[in-house]
């Protein structure tokens, strides 16, 4: 090298290249991913927009997203309604997006589905990088703090963080977005899955059903806040394969926290030990239904959901 | 706090310019601040056994400087190595010593492990404190009198938890001589932590990726799957530490002080012993002098000698973690280096035969690979059961692997998620993602042997202004954009 002098020149021109350069694919990447109106982004998306209000939606994990279907609960009340489920996430998690929907939207009934895995305590945020935009939302960035403050720190503060977030597989993402249909012309939110059959000695992952108080306790306390917003609330418990039930060592302590729930005057809908629950065929593994269960469930919920309606 | 976090992207912002800013005189009281923060950050509690270690010592060491014999110097070393050695059994071995008696018993003995957390990198600061104590006993050096510059060099931040293991007479007047602020150390420093922080969270996390879920689930794939996630696991390991490495001798270059080289491109070793001059080449000489040569060296029986590198091994093995995959894993690179032994003078005469070179180095990494499976794996019987499948791969296996290196010529964005599917198996990664894998082994491995060659005198043309800009910024983007944050520690802050 030359002289010091172009050495120290050399050392920040490399950094501030690399900076530009990551600005720009920063802000592309924002574009592209704003636009994006499919998949766990694009629900993002029409969320942080405030695209949809529907008379009835659906709020919760990967057993909300496979399980309901907007079209059987359609023709079954005669109301329009949309599939909110995020892959993944605990009530901890989209929540925030919940309480900005509930301050935004009309009153609605709004429907939070649970399983077993809801109370178990995370300290990860499940695929932050599809929150990276959203975090400046003070009610996400709020739910997410809740999970991981300094991740959720760093995803708003530090510039560029996000790009430490995203991953090959996201950029793949971006790419194919355009080639899928929209939510809205689709299934409405709703992602039902082709996969049949799973041997009964397929590993279960969850022997026991951890409770973590301050989950139960922020749930109540969310519900009631929804509530105030002048929402119907109301919780369903989605079917599990019966022989996970064998798995599960403390499974009455989830039936006393449902107790605990409806006493704080929110009903639950608990078809866990529906008979569809008996029909492996209906399953793609313990927790999760196909979308052949995912019709019939529909439609059972849907019956279920009658009541709240008038 | 990792090298390869936003914190410590804080903390060095802050730490760096404020130590050229301060007096010469005084800025060692800012790396020992640093450096206390540095550590403290993890668990404040492991403060505590690191100053036990390091007051323990330095009494050991200035009650040594006032006796005048061996003899006389003899209790403290013994002092020294109780306390340093016994933290060392009672953090890292008791429970591995509970669950070989429960198992020895047939669980007769029903003793229940204790809880207690690894302090991070205690293998490596007992070993740079035992060092010392050992040298001033040998009196190849004066202890120092500053408690604070010993403190320093028992915590000093760049290499406290995953080396380079330091000697006293090599970092001690370093850390107290007073450096002047170099612009050609800042910017070769600054190019080797960016090297090394690419090795960890480019490729090293990355295939951390493939390997953990197969290795997992080591009996759900065949051989072929396991021999190259073992495969990518040796380059994964070398990535991983030799990055942590790069970014800590890349740091302490910044601040003034020169950490010994710990790899030298040890994949292209023509033997073990080779092998062992060039990997963790910091513990390799800390072994040679402070055990290898203490149980007579080479200046004995050869029968004794081969005993002593046995000796050596194995406790190399156990050093690097508390279970019966580590001790086979050292006791084999021990075996392998008595083979050489004994088949030396048999093969002395091709040695030198430059076109043998490639072949030799093959069957050295083979050789290598293999100890990396015990390494790896969780227990002994699973390494026993992934070296079985992997000495039966058949012509069926070797044709699946055939077939997706062929799909590689076909990956566009759109495949890029297209899931791989062997003889009806999903494997635990997409199409992409694997070739991204391979190209990168390969990649690391050419560049870091074409550097260390100088071919073509790509050493001289790196450090000109425009390569230099364009590489650097080339891999700073490359580590933001395709990095791993993710994952979380180095592979031997465990040891």
């Amino acid at each position: 090298m030359e002289t010091l002098r172009y050495k120290l020149i050399a050392m920040f021109a490399s950094i501030i290249i690399a900076i530009a350069v990551l600005a720009f694919v920063s802000r592309k990447a924002e574009k592209r991913a704003r636009a994006i109106s499919v998949g766990e982004l694009g629900k993002i998306n029409i969320l942080l927009d405030n695209q949809i209000h529907m008379p009835i939606s659906f709020w919760g994990s990967s057993t909300t997203l496979v399980h309901v279907s907007p079209r059987v609960v359609d023709s079954i009340t005669g109301s329009s309604s949309f599939n909110f489920g995020l892959d993944g996430t605990l009530f901890q998690q989209y929540s925030g997006f919940l309480k900005s929907y509930s301050e935004k939207a009309e009153p609605s009934l709004i429907v939070i589905g649970l399983n077993i895995t809801d109370f178990h305590p995370r300290s990860q945020i499940y695929h932050p990088q599809f929150y990276t935009y959203a975090v400046s939302e003070p009610n996400v960035k709020n739910a997410l703090s809740s999970i991981d403050p300094s991740l959720t720190w760093k995803m708003d503060m530090v510039p560029l963080y996000s790009l430490t977030l995203f991953d090959a597989e996201y950029y793949a993402n971006l790419n194919n977005s355009g080639k899928e249909h929209s939510f809205l012309k689709g299934n409405k939110g709703y992602e039902p899955q082709y996969r049949t059959g799973f041997k009964d000695s397929e590993k279960f992952d969850y022997d026991s059903i951890e409770i973590h108080r301050p989950f139960v306790d922020d749930l109540i306390r969310k519900v009631k806040e929804v509530k105030t917003s002048g929402h119907r609330v109301v919780i369903f418990i989605s079917p599990m394969y019966f022989k996970a039930f064998d798995h599960i060592k403390n499974m009455n302590e989830f039936n006393v926290l449902l107790d605990e729930i409806r006493l704080e005057g929110v009903p639950i809908i608990n078809l866990f030990q529906s008979p569809l629950s008996k029909q492996k065929k209906l399953f793609y593994n313990y927790l999760h239904m196909n979308a052949a269960g995912a019709e019939l469930f529909s439609a059972e919920l849907s019956h279920e959901l009658l009541p709240y309606l008038e | 706090m990792l090298f390869n976090s936003i914190e410590f992207l804080l903390f060095s912002l802050i730490v760096l310019p404020t130590y050229f800013l301060l007096p010469t005189r005084s800025r060692w009281i800012l790396l020992l601040i640093a450096s206390i923060f540095f550590y403290g950050f993890w668990k404040v509690e492991y403060l505590g056994l690191i100053f036990v270690s390091a007051i323990t010592d330095f009494f050991c060491a200035r009650k040594m400087a006032e006796s005048h014999t061996k003899q006389a110097r003899k209790p403290y070393l013994w002092l020294s190595l109780i306390v340093n050695l016994g933290l060392l059994a009672v953090f890292k071995y008791s429970n591995f010593f509970l669950d070989s008696v429960n198992q020895i018993s047939g669980g007769h003995a029903g003793f229940n492990g204790l809880d207690l957390i690894l302090p991070m990198g205690i293998s490596f600061y007992t070993f740079q404190t035992l060092a010392y104590t050992i040298d001033v006993y040998r009196g190849q050096i004066v202890p120092e009198k500053n408690f604070g510059i010993f403190s320093l060099y028992v915590t000093f931040f760049p290499q406290l938890v995953a080396g380079p293991i330091e000697r006293a007479s090599a970092l001690m007047p370093q850390l107290k001589a007073g450096h002047r602020f170099s612009i050609e150390r800042v910017v070769y420093g600054f190019r080797l932590v960016i090297w090394g922080l690419f090795k960890k969270v480019v490729i090293a996390d990355r295939l951390a990726t493939f390997v953990d879920p197969i290795y997992a689930e080591s009996g759900a794939y065949n051989g072929m799957i396991l021999l190259t996630a073992t495969f990518f696991f040796a380059i994964q390991i070398y990535c991983d530490f030799s990055g942590y490495s790069d970014m800590a001798i890349g740091l302490a270059r910044i601040l003034g002080v020169d950490l010994m080289r710990n790899f030298r491109t040890p994949y292209f070793s023509v033997s073990i012993g080779d092998f062992w001059s060039r990997w963790h080449i910091s513990l390799s000489t800390w072994f040679r002098d402070y055990v290898y040569i203490p149980l007579g060296g080479n200046r004995v029986s050869r029968f004794r000698w081969n005993l002593n590198i046995f000796i050596v091994f194995l406790v190399s093995g156990l050093w690097h973690g508390a279970n019966w995959t580590y001790v086979i894993w050292g006791a084999l690179h021990g075996i392998y280096l008595f083979l050489e032994n004994c088949l030396r003078p048999l093969f002395s005469r091709f040695s030198a035969v430059t076109i043998l070179r490639p072949a030799r180095t093959v069957i050295c990494f083979g050789l290598v690979l293999i100890g990396w499976v015990f390494f790896r794996a969780s227990d002994v019987n699973s390494a026993i059961f992934i070296l079985n499948d992997i000495s039966s791969i058949s012509l069926a296996e070797l044709k699946d692997m055939g077939w997706i290196f062929k799909q590689f010529g076909s990956i566009e964005l759109s495949n890029f998620q297209e899931p791989v599917n062997v003889q009806g198996l999903r494997l635990p990664f997409n199409l992409g993602q694997f070739a991204i894998a391979v190209f990168l082994s390969i990649f690391i491995i050419t560049v870091e042997q074409f550097y260390e060659m100088n071919v073509l005198g790509v050493k001289a043309f790196s450090i000109k202004v425009i390569p230099y800009t364009i590489c650097v910024s080339v891999l700073l983007v490359t580590v933001v954009l395709l990095g791993y944050f993710d994952s979380n520690e180095f592979i031997y802050f465990q040891f």
